[in-house]
């Protein structure tokens, strides 16, 4: 796994898509990688709503054990400056998601932050304009790469859900490689590995620059990277029309306010 | 947004006991495709980081109340957010006032008036005193302005963004 490991997401479907690729896809698998690296975590909380019968269930964002210590790319910052503002700040998820979709501004924008990462920017060449209207040229390395990455994906496409039952241990060493990269591997979602052994992971945990303290995201906490995904598409879904869903014109049987003058 | 362990050093235990029941409600409703702070954005123009900022600034004016012992003024961002969930009947009613914080708060609009600025300006000074004293630290500028704008820059109307458009002046050209 020569670039899976090296690349995050975000970079590795950049090369692989390149234009093809949207912005909803390249945040969604930038939030995943943040969360792999425990550099963010969600959480649940059961609540009950008045007007509504039963109790319901809010996710929240909030920074991870690896916030501090992690060096962010340009293109995970929209999803750090919410927490830099508001020290252990706790985000209501589908705000969190419209938030660094506000905060990546325009498809454009946040290619070009990509595009500029070192470690893929000899795979892309660019004129003055493509810099502007945040597209590029596959450049000849690129495309020998997108063939390797091609190539190691569908490797692990194949492998990986074999490798769950076979050998749950060296499946999870494979995962914790290649990180929020997993999210690319279509055939494989984080409950296959269920029997993986503990003293693995805590070995694992010592050893791993970035998944050190608390306990790892996916096996422990059961972290179900299909909800998380789809959790997603459903908050950013309503977002580029925000609006008028669900919202008519305002009032839903109110029964005539008074209006309220204003304090001060 | 919540904020959690921020700034309550000044609290006494009882106060915290109450800033983290205040803190942890959540005014959102999960179950609607168009929740509070989606409203709260389109109607104000404001960002959703701005947004999710000003409610918990909300929350702490609200934590202020009820353990100030003078009256208090919120700003304007913080009095929009305030006016918004008064609109959401049952949210603000029940789940906030009675079952979160056992009292109910009332909105009270000014009456008009020169007797009535100056009531209202000492409030806000006030107001930014004691959240800095049980706070810790002062209140974000963007969210609580200094009372001279906070009190001059009130001519808001709505607009139908349908027809119009909305261009901003010229500050060295038009006076306020």
């Amino acid at each position: 796994m020569k670039h899976l490991t090296k690349l995050s997401p975000a970079e590795v479907l950049l090369i692989s898509k390149n234009k093809e690729v949207k912005l909803k896809e390249l945040l969604k698998v930038t939030f995943i990688d943040l969360l792999m690296k425990q550099v963010l975590e969600t959480f649940e909380v059961e609540r009950e709503i008045t007007s509504r019968d039963g109790i319901w269930i809010f996710t929240y964002v909030k920074e991870g054990p690896n916030f501090h210590k992690y060096n962010f790319a340009k293109h995970e910052e929209i999803f750090v400056t919410p927490f830099l503002k508001g020290k252990n700040s706790e985000f209501l998820f589908r705000n969190f998601v419209k938030m660094a979709y506000q905060n990546a501004r325009t498809e454009a924008l946040y290619k070009n932050s990509i595009y500029d990462s070192i470690l893929i920017k000899k795979a892309f060449k660019r004129n003055i304009f493509q810099k502007i209207f945040g597209k590029a040229t596959i450049s000849d390395s690129g495309a020998e790469y997108r063939k390797e990455i091609k190539h190691e994906i569908e490797t692990l496409e194949k492998e990986l859900p074999e490798l769950a039952v076979s050998n749950p241990n060296k499946a999870y060493t494979i995962v914790y490689s290649i990180l929020g990269c997993v999210a690319l591997i279509e055939t494989f979602d984080m409950g296959m590995l269920k029997n993986v052994d503990k003293s693995l992971l805590s070995e694992f945990y010592n050893n791993h620059a970035f998944i050190g303290v608390a306990g790892c995201v996916g096996m422990d906490d059961g972290y179900d990277f299909t909800h998380i995904s789809s959790d997603f598409d459903s908050s950013c879904g309503g977002f580029s029309g925000c609006g008028d869903a669900g919202c008519s014109s305002g009032c839903s049987g109110c029964g005539g306010c008074g209006g309220c003058g204003g304090c001060g | 947004m919540n904020l959690k362990n921020q700034s309550t050093t000044n609290l006494t235990a009882d106060q915290k006991v109450l800033w983290d029941k205040i803190r942890t409600f959540e005014i959102d409703d999960p179950t609607s495709a168009f929740s509070f702070t989606d409203r709260l954005v389109r109607e104000n123009g404001w960002t959703y980081e701005f947004a999710v900022r000003t409610v918990i600034e909300y929350k702490k004016f609200m934590f202020l109340i009820c353990v100030g012992n003078h009256p208090l003024t919120p700003s304007d961002q913080v009095d929009q957010v305030w006016h918004l969930h008064l609109l959401y009947t049952q949210s603000y009613w029940i789940d906030f006032c009675k079952k979160t914080i056992g009292r109910e708060i009332h909105h009270g609009p000014t009456k008009g008036g020169k007797q009535e600025g100056d009531k209202f300006t000492n409030w806000y000074k006030k107001t930014k005193e004691t959240y800095k004293q049980l706070f810790g630290h002062t209140p974000p500028e963007d969210i609580w302005p200094e009372s001279s704008i906070r009190f001059s820059e009130i001519n808001f109307r709505r607009v139908n963004m349908h027809r119009f458009w909305i261009v901003k002046k010229i500050p060295f050209l038009f006076k306020k």
